[in-house]
Protein backbone atom coordinates (compact mmCIF):
# COMPACT_ATOMS: atom_id res chain seq x y z
CA UNK A 1 0.00 0.00 0.00
CA UNK A 2 1.49 3.29 -1.06
CA UNK A 3 1.08 6.50 0.80
CA UNK A 4 1.52 10.00 -0.56
CA UNK A 5 3.90 12.55 0.92
CA UNK A 6 0.96 14.84 1.61
CA UNK A 7 -0.90 12.14 3.50
CA UNK A 8 2.24 11.27 5.41
CA UNK A 9 2.66 14.89 6.43
CA UNK A 10 -0.97 15.17 7.46
CA UNK A 11 -0.99 11.90 9.41
CA UNK A 12 2.22 12.71 11.27
CA UNK A 13 0.95 16.20 12.03
CA UNK A 14 -2.17 14.58 13.45
CA UNK A 15 0.01 12.42 15.73
CA UNK A 16 2.07 15.44 16.75
CA UNK A 17 -1.08 17.40 17.61
CA UNK A 18 -1.56 15.17 20.64
CA UNK A 19 1.14 17.26 22.28
CA UNK A 20 -0.19 19.43 25.04
CA UNK A 21 1.87 22.59 24.95
CA UNK A 22 1.20 23.83 28.49
CA UNK A 23 3.82 23.74 31.23
CA UNK A 24 6.83 23.58 28.96
CA UNK A 25 8.69 26.20 30.99
CA UNK A 26 8.49 23.83 33.92
CA UNK A 27 10.45 21.21 31.95
CA UNK A 28 13.09 23.79 31.23
CA UNK A 29 13.22 24.87 34.84
CA UNK A 30 13.67 21.29 36.01
CA UNK A 31 16.46 20.76 33.50
CA UNK A 32 18.48 23.80 34.53
CA UNK A 33 18.09 22.92 38.19
CA UNK A 34 20.03 19.72 37.55
CA UNK A 35 23.61 20.12 38.68
CA UNK A 36 26.24 19.90 36.05
CA UNK A 37 29.00 17.42 36.76
CA UNK A 38 32.24 19.00 37.86
CA UNK A 39 34.78 19.43 35.12
CA UNK A 40 37.50 16.78 35.38
CA UNK A 41 40.47 17.98 37.37
CA UNK A 42 44.01 17.22 36.43
CA UNK A 43 45.96 14.74 38.54
CA UNK A 44 48.01 17.42 40.24
CA UNK A 45 44.96 19.51 41.07
CA UNK A 46 43.28 16.42 42.50
CA UNK A 47 46.29 15.67 44.70
CA UNK A 48 46.46 19.26 45.93
CA UNK A 49 42.73 19.28 46.64
CA UNK A 50 42.83 16.01 48.56
CA UNK A 51 45.81 17.17 50.66
CA UNK A 52 43.99 20.41 51.41
CA UNK A 53 40.78 18.64 52.43
CA UNK A 54 42.68 16.19 54.63
CA UNK A 55 44.54 19.01 56.40
CA UNK A 56 41.35 20.99 56.91
CA UNK A 57 39.50 17.95 58.23
CA UNK A 58 42.34 17.19 60.67
CA UNK A 59 42.28 20.74 62.01
CA UNK A 60 38.48 20.68 62.45
CA UNK A 61 38.60 17.30 64.25
CA UNK A 62 41.42 18.49 66.55
CA UNK A 63 39.58 21.68 67.47
CA UNK A 64 36.34 19.77 68.07
CA UNK A 65 38.02 17.23 70.32
CA UNK A 66 39.83 19.94 72.30
CA UNK A 67 36.65 21.93 72.75
CA UNK A 68 33.99 19.28 73.35
CA UNK A 69 35.87 16.07 74.02
CA UNK A 70 35.02 12.77 72.26
CA UNK A 71 31.64 12.78 70.51
CA UNK A 72 29.05 10.21 69.59
CA UNK A 73 28.24 9.81 65.95
CA UNK A 74 25.00 11.59 65.01
CA UNK A 75 22.68 10.27 62.35
CA UNK A 76 23.95 11.22 58.93
CA UNK A 77 21.67 12.46 56.18
CA UNK A 78 22.21 12.34 52.46
CA UNK A 79 23.79 9.79 50.23
CA UNK A 80 25.84 7.34 52.26
CA UNK A 81 29.26 6.12 51.19
CA UNK A 82 30.66 2.64 51.31
CA UNK A 83 31.73 1.86 54.84
CA UNK A 84 29.75 4.75 56.34
CA UNK A 85 27.99 3.74 59.55
CA UNK A 86 24.37 2.88 58.81
CA UNK A 87 21.42 1.78 60.85
CA UNK A 88 21.80 -1.62 62.42
CA UNK A 89 20.20 -4.32 60.35
CA UNK A 90 18.64 -6.89 62.57
CA UNK A 91 15.34 -7.71 64.20
CA UNK A 92 14.31 -5.10 66.75
CA UNK A 93 11.17 -5.16 68.81
CA UNK A 94 8.91 -2.33 67.63
CA UNK A 95 6.05 -0.66 69.40
CA UNK A 96 2.66 -0.99 67.80
CA UNK A 97 1.01 1.76 65.79
CA UNK A 98 -0.27 4.54 68.00
CA UNK A 99 2.17 3.91 70.86
CA UNK A 100 4.06 7.09 70.04
CA UNK A 101 2.47 10.38 69.15
CA UNK A 102 3.74 11.81 65.83
CA UNK A 103 5.64 15.08 66.15
CA UNK A 104 5.01 18.05 63.85
CA UNK A 105 6.45 17.86 60.36
CA UNK A 106 8.58 20.97 60.94
CA UNK A 107 10.70 19.13 63.50
CA UNK A 108 11.66 16.43 60.99
CA UNK A 109 14.78 17.04 58.87
CA UNK A 110 13.19 15.59 55.72
CA UNK A 111 15.80 15.10 53.00
CA UNK A 112 15.46 17.68 50.26
CA UNK A 113 17.67 16.69 47.32
CA UNK A 114 19.92 19.71 46.85
CA UNK A 115 21.81 18.26 43.92
CA UNK A 116 19.86 16.08 41.56
CA UNK A 117 21.69 12.96 40.55
CA UNK A 118 21.94 11.98 36.89
CA UNK A 119 22.12 8.18 36.58
CA UNK A 120 24.37 6.24 34.20
CA UNK A 121 23.25 5.72 30.60
CA UNK A 122 20.40 3.29 30.16
CA UNK A 123 18.26 5.07 32.74
CA UNK A 124 16.19 8.21 32.19
CA UNK A 125 18.21 11.34 33.09
CA UNK A 126 15.27 12.37 35.25
CA UNK A 127 12.44 10.16 36.47
CA UNK A 128 9.33 10.09 34.24
CA UNK A 129 7.31 13.20 35.05
CA UNK A 130 4.25 11.35 36.28
CA UNK A 131 6.13 10.49 39.48
CA UNK A 132 6.99 14.13 40.21
CA UNK A 133 10.32 13.05 41.68
CA UNK A 134 14.05 13.48 41.13
CA UNK A 135 16.92 11.06 41.36
CA UNK A 136 18.93 11.06 44.58
CA UNK A 137 22.09 9.16 45.46
CA UNK A 138 25.03 7.95 43.42
CA UNK A 139 25.64 5.45 40.62
CA UNK A 140 26.20 2.70 43.18
CA UNK A 141 22.83 3.21 44.81
CA UNK A 142 20.11 5.74 44.10
CA UNK A 143 16.41 6.29 44.63
CA UNK A 144 13.60 8.70 43.72
CA UNK A 145 12.63 11.51 46.07
CA UNK A 146 10.28 14.41 45.87
CA UNK A 147 12.27 17.59 45.08
CA UNK A 148 10.70 19.14 48.19
CA UNK A 149 11.21 16.09 50.41
CA UNK A 150 9.17 12.92 50.76
CA UNK A 151 6.01 12.81 52.84
CA UNK A 152 4.36 9.41 52.89
CA UNK A 153 0.66 9.63 53.57
CA UNK A 154 -2.27 7.36 53.08
CA UNK A 155 -0.17 4.22 53.48
CA UNK A 156 -2.03 0.94 53.82
CA UNK A 157 -2.25 -0.03 57.48
CA UNK A 158 -2.39 -3.45 59.10
CA UNK A 159 -2.14 -4.63 62.70
CA UNK A 160 1.65 -4.34 62.76
CA UNK A 161 2.01 -0.94 61.10
CA UNK A 162 2.03 0.93 57.81
CA UNK A 163 3.22 -0.72 54.62
CA UNK A 164 5.19 0.95 51.88
CA UNK A 165 7.16 -0.11 48.81
CA UNK A 166 10.62 1.39 48.37
CA UNK A 167 12.48 1.48 45.05
CA UNK A 168 16.24 1.51 44.61
CA UNK A 169 18.53 1.50 41.60
CA UNK A 170 22.18 0.56 41.20
CA UNK A 171 24.53 0.29 38.27
CA UNK A 172 25.70 -2.98 39.83
CA UNK A 173 22.24 -4.50 39.76
CA UNK A 174 21.63 -6.93 36.93
CA UNK A 175 18.19 -8.51 36.99
CA UNK A 176 19.26 -11.49 34.87
CA UNK A 177 22.02 -12.42 37.27
CA UNK A 178 20.30 -11.41 40.48
CA UNK A 179 16.54 -11.92 40.33
CA UNK A 180 16.38 -11.54 44.12
CA UNK A 181 18.77 -8.68 44.84
CA UNK A 182 20.74 -8.72 48.08
CA UNK A 183 19.41 -5.39 49.24
CA UNK A 184 18.26 -4.62 52.76
CA UNK A 185 16.30 -1.63 53.96
CA UNK A 186 16.14 -0.46 57.54
CA UNK A 187 14.38 2.39 59.26
CA UNK A 188 15.11 4.34 62.43
CA UNK A 189 12.71 6.80 63.92
CA UNK A 190 14.47 10.09 64.59
CA UNK A 191 11.96 12.12 66.57
CA UNK A 192 11.68 9.65 69.41
CA UNK A 193 14.06 6.97 70.63
CA UNK A 194 13.32 3.37 70.08
CA UNK A 195 11.33 2.32 67.05
CA UNK A 196 13.13 0.70 64.19
CA UNK A 197 12.21 -1.67 61.41
CA UNK A 198 14.14 -3.83 59.02
CA UNK A 199 13.38 -5.47 55.73
CA UNK A 200 16.15 -7.98 55.31
CA UNK A 201 17.34 -9.06 51.88
CA UNK A 202 16.58 -10.37 49.39
CA UNK A 203 14.34 -7.85 47.72
CA UNK A 204 12.52 -8.27 44.49
CA UNK A 205 12.56 -6.21 41.32
CA UNK A 206 10.35 -4.22 39.00
CA UNK A 207 10.78 -3.09 35.40
CA UNK A 208 8.97 0.02 34.28
CA UNK A 209 9.44 3.32 32.49
CA UNK A 210 12.05 4.26 35.10
CA UNK A 211 14.30 1.32 34.27
CA UNK A 212 14.90 -1.81 36.30
CA UNK A 213 14.64 -1.16 40.02
CA UNK A 214 15.06 -3.17 43.18
CA UNK A 215 11.84 -3.27 45.14
CA UNK A 216 11.72 -3.69 48.89
CA UNK A 217 8.50 -3.68 50.88
CA UNK A 218 8.77 -2.26 54.38
CA UNK A 219 6.51 -2.37 57.42
CA UNK A 220 6.74 0.88 59.36
CA UNK A 221 5.55 0.41 62.93
CA UNK A 222 4.51 4.01 63.61
CA UNK A 223 3.98 7.29 61.87
CA UNK A 224 6.63 9.97 62.48
CA UNK A 225 10.03 11.06 61.25
CA UNK A 226 12.00 8.18 59.79
CA UNK A 227 15.49 7.73 58.45
CA UNK A 228 15.39 5.06 55.74
CA UNK A 229 18.66 3.32 54.90
CA UNK A 230 19.29 0.85 52.11
CA UNK A 231 22.44 -1.22 51.86
CA UNK A 232 23.48 -3.01 48.71
CA UNK A 233 26.84 -4.52 47.82
CA UNK A 234 28.69 -2.51 50.46
CA UNK A 235 27.07 0.81 49.64
CA UNK A 236 24.53 2.59 51.76
CA UNK A 237 22.07 5.33 50.94
CA UNK A 238 19.80 7.03 53.41
CA UNK A 239 17.20 9.73 53.49
CA UNK A 240 14.71 11.14 55.96
CA UNK A 241 10.99 10.98 55.30
CA UNK A 242 7.91 12.10 57.17
CA UNK A 243 5.42 9.25 57.56
CA UNK A 244 1.95 10.65 58.16
CA UNK A 245 -0.51 8.81 60.38
CA UNK A 246 -3.20 8.86 57.66
CA UNK B 1 14.03 45.61 24.80
CA UNK B 2 16.10 43.42 27.13
CA UNK B 3 19.62 42.28 26.45
CA UNK B 4 18.39 38.72 26.02
CA UNK B 5 15.85 39.72 23.41
CA UNK B 6 18.51 41.33 21.29
CA UNK B 7 21.08 38.58 21.74
CA UNK B 8 21.47 36.29 18.73
CA UNK B 9 21.07 32.56 19.03
CA UNK B 10 24.79 32.17 18.63
CA UNK B 11 25.45 34.58 21.51
CA UNK B 12 23.04 32.61 23.66
CA UNK B 13 24.71 29.32 22.74
CA UNK B 14 28.07 30.77 23.78
CA UNK B 15 26.63 31.98 27.05
CA UNK B 16 24.85 28.68 27.69
CA UNK B 17 28.17 26.92 27.22
CA UNK B 18 29.48 29.01 30.09
CA UNK B 19 26.78 27.62 32.41
CA UNK B 20 24.45 30.60 31.99
CA UNK B 21 21.04 29.12 32.83
CA UNK B 22 19.16 32.27 31.80
CA UNK B 23 20.75 32.23 28.35
CA UNK B 24 20.08 28.49 28.04
CA UNK B 25 16.41 29.04 28.88
CA UNK B 26 16.12 31.96 26.47
CA UNK B 27 17.67 29.82 23.77
CA UNK B 28 15.40 26.84 24.39
CA UNK B 29 12.07 28.50 25.07
CA UNK B 30 11.11 29.25 21.45
CA UNK B 31 12.11 25.74 20.45
CA UNK B 32 10.22 23.75 23.08
CA UNK B 33 6.84 23.47 21.36
CA UNK B 34 8.41 22.25 18.12
CA UNK B 35 10.56 19.72 19.93
CA UNK B 36 7.58 18.41 21.88
CA UNK B 37 5.56 18.01 18.68
CA UNK B 38 8.43 16.10 17.07
CA UNK B 39 8.76 13.81 20.08
CA UNK B 40 4.98 13.28 20.17
CA UNK B 41 4.92 12.38 16.49
CA UNK B 42 7.64 9.78 17.12
CA UNK B 43 6.24 8.36 20.35
CA UNK B 44 2.51 8.80 19.76
CA UNK B 45 1.50 10.30 23.09
CA UNK B 46 2.08 13.44 25.08
CA UNK B 47 3.19 11.76 28.32
CA UNK B 48 6.05 9.79 26.81
CA UNK B 49 7.02 12.76 24.65
CA UNK B 50 7.20 15.05 27.69
CA UNK B 51 9.39 12.59 29.53
CA UNK B 52 11.68 12.28 26.52
CA UNK B 53 11.84 16.05 26.16
CA UNK B 54 12.54 16.47 29.86
CA UNK B 55 15.42 14.01 29.65
CA UNK B 56 16.68 15.68 26.48
CA UNK B 57 16.62 19.14 28.05
CA UNK B 58 18.45 17.85 31.09
CA UNK B 59 21.09 16.20 28.94
CA UNK B 60 21.42 19.30 26.79
CA UNK B 61 21.93 21.45 29.89
CA UNK B 62 24.48 19.00 31.29
CA UNK B 63 26.46 18.76 28.08
CA UNK B 64 26.07 22.07 26.28
CA UNK B 65 29.43 23.11 27.71
CA UNK B 66 31.07 20.47 25.53
CA UNK B 67 29.33 21.60 22.33
CA UNK B 68 32.01 22.68 19.86
CA UNK B 69 30.07 23.37 16.66
CA UNK B 70 28.02 26.15 18.17
CA UNK B 71 26.49 26.98 14.78
CA UNK B 72 24.92 23.52 14.75
CA UNK B 73 23.12 23.87 18.03
CA UNK B 74 19.70 23.00 16.57
CA UNK B 75 20.92 19.80 14.95
CA UNK B 76 22.70 18.86 18.16
CA UNK B 77 19.60 19.51 20.25
CA UNK B 78 17.31 17.60 17.92
CA UNK B 79 19.73 14.68 17.96
CA UNK B 80 19.43 14.54 21.74
CA UNK B 81 15.63 14.58 21.51
CA UNK B 82 15.67 11.77 18.93
CA UNK B 83 18.01 9.75 21.14
CA UNK B 84 15.71 10.19 24.10
CA UNK B 85 12.76 9.06 21.98
CA UNK B 86 14.79 6.00 21.07
CA UNK B 87 15.47 5.28 24.74
CA UNK B 88 11.80 5.79 25.57
CA UNK B 89 10.72 3.25 22.98
CA UNK B 90 13.32 0.81 24.22
CA UNK B 91 12.01 1.19 27.75
CA UNK B 92 8.41 0.86 26.60
CA UNK B 93 9.21 -2.70 25.63
CA UNK B 94 11.05 -4.29 22.81
CA UNK B 95 8.21 -6.70 22.25
CA UNK B 96 5.96 -3.92 21.07
CA UNK B 97 8.47 -2.59 18.54
CA UNK B 98 8.94 -4.71 15.50
CA UNK B 99 11.43 -3.76 12.83
CA UNK B 100 10.37 -4.81 9.36
CA UNK B 101 13.42 -5.59 7.30
CA UNK B 102 13.42 -4.63 3.66
CA UNK B 103 15.98 -4.53 0.88
CA UNK B 104 17.23 -1.16 -0.27
CA UNK B 105 17.16 -0.40 -3.98
CA UNK B 106 19.59 1.81 -5.84
CA UNK B 107 18.79 5.52 -5.52
CA UNK B 108 15.43 4.65 -4.08
CA UNK B 109 14.71 8.12 -2.73
CA UNK B 110 13.88 9.27 -6.22
CA UNK B 111 10.91 6.90 -6.36
CA UNK B 112 7.76 9.03 -6.17
CA UNK B 113 5.19 8.07 -3.62
CA UNK B 114 1.96 6.99 -5.25
CA UNK B 115 -1.15 8.48 -3.75
CA UNK B 116 -2.86 6.33 -1.17
CA UNK B 117 -6.56 5.84 -0.89
CA UNK B 118 -7.30 8.82 1.35
CA UNK B 119 -5.76 7.42 4.52
CA UNK B 120 -5.59 10.83 6.14
CA UNK B 121 -9.22 11.64 5.39
CA UNK B 122 -10.91 9.34 7.88
CA UNK B 123 -10.66 8.42 11.53
CA UNK B 124 -10.30 4.77 10.58
CA UNK B 125 -7.52 5.65 8.18
CA UNK B 126 -5.65 7.64 10.82
CA UNK B 127 -6.06 4.78 13.29
CA UNK B 128 -4.74 2.30 10.75
CA UNK B 129 -1.79 4.58 10.09
CA UNK B 130 -1.13 4.89 13.81
CA UNK B 131 -1.04 1.15 14.33
CA UNK B 132 1.18 0.70 11.33
CA UNK B 133 3.52 3.45 12.50
CA UNK B 134 3.74 1.82 15.93
CA UNK B 135 5.16 -1.25 14.21
CA UNK B 136 8.23 0.68 13.16
CA UNK B 137 11.42 0.93 15.17
CA UNK B 138 12.63 4.17 16.69
CA UNK B 139 15.08 5.03 13.93
CA UNK B 140 12.52 4.59 11.19
CA UNK B 141 9.92 6.60 13.03
CA UNK B 142 12.42 9.39 13.65
CA UNK B 143 13.58 9.70 10.08
CA UNK B 144 10.01 9.78 8.77
CA UNK B 145 9.05 12.43 11.29
CA UNK B 146 12.07 14.59 10.52
CA UNK B 147 11.39 14.40 6.82
CA UNK B 148 7.61 14.49 6.54
CA UNK B 149 6.55 16.24 9.72
CA UNK B 150 9.42 18.64 10.37
CA UNK B 151 9.92 18.92 6.58
CA UNK B 152 13.69 18.91 6.89
CA UNK B 153 16.02 18.66 3.92
CA UNK B 154 18.15 15.55 3.48
CA UNK B 155 21.27 17.52 4.45
CA UNK B 156 19.61 18.77 7.62
CA UNK B 157 18.54 15.26 8.62
CA UNK B 158 22.06 14.06 7.95
CA UNK B 159 23.34 16.69 10.39
CA UNK B 160 20.83 15.67 13.04
CA UNK B 161 21.51 11.96 12.76
CA UNK B 162 25.25 12.47 12.17
CA UNK B 163 25.26 10.21 9.11
CA UNK B 164 26.08 10.85 5.41
CA UNK B 165 23.31 12.14 3.16
CA UNK B 166 23.32 8.92 1.16
CA UNK B 167 22.60 6.98 4.34
CA UNK B 168 19.68 9.28 5.08
CA UNK B 169 18.26 8.64 1.63
CA UNK B 170 18.49 4.88 1.89
CA UNK B 171 17.15 4.85 5.45
CA UNK B 172 14.30 7.07 4.40
CA UNK B 173 13.35 4.75 1.61
CA UNK B 174 13.59 1.72 3.88
CA UNK B 175 11.43 3.45 6.47
CA UNK B 176 8.81 4.38 3.91
CA UNK B 177 8.76 0.86 2.54
CA UNK B 178 8.46 -0.59 6.04
CA UNK B 179 5.58 1.72 6.76
CA UNK B 180 3.80 0.72 3.58
CA UNK B 181 4.27 -2.95 4.38
CA UNK B 182 3.00 -2.33 7.89
CA UNK B 183 -0.05 -0.59 6.44
CA UNK B 184 -0.71 -3.61 4.24
CA UNK B 185 -0.56 -5.84 7.32
CA UNK B 186 -2.93 -3.61 9.21
CA UNK B 187 -5.37 -3.63 6.31
CA UNK B 188 -5.51 -7.41 6.07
Amino acid sequence: MNISENDLHELLTSRASRASLGGLDELLDRATRTSRPQRPMRQRQLLAASVGVTLLASIVVAITLLTFGPFNPAPSFGPGLAGEPTSSIGPTPSPAVGDIQPTPLASCPVTVPGRWFVPPSGYPAVPPSLYGKVWYGSANLWTMLSPTGDVWSGLPRDAAGLTQKTLWWSQSFDLAREPSPAIAVAGTRLDVAGPTFVAASPGTSVEADFGTAMLVGVLIPTSGCWKITATYRGDALNYVVWVAAK
Amino acid sequence: MSELETASSLDLVHRAREHDAVAFSALLQPRLAGLLRTATAVLGNDGDARDALQAALTNAWLHVGALRATDRFDAWLLRIVVNECRHALRRRGRARVREISIGVEEEPWTTPLVSSDGLADSVVGRDTFDRAFERLGADQRAILVLRYHDEMAIAEIAAVLAVPEGTVKSRLFAARSSLERALEKENR
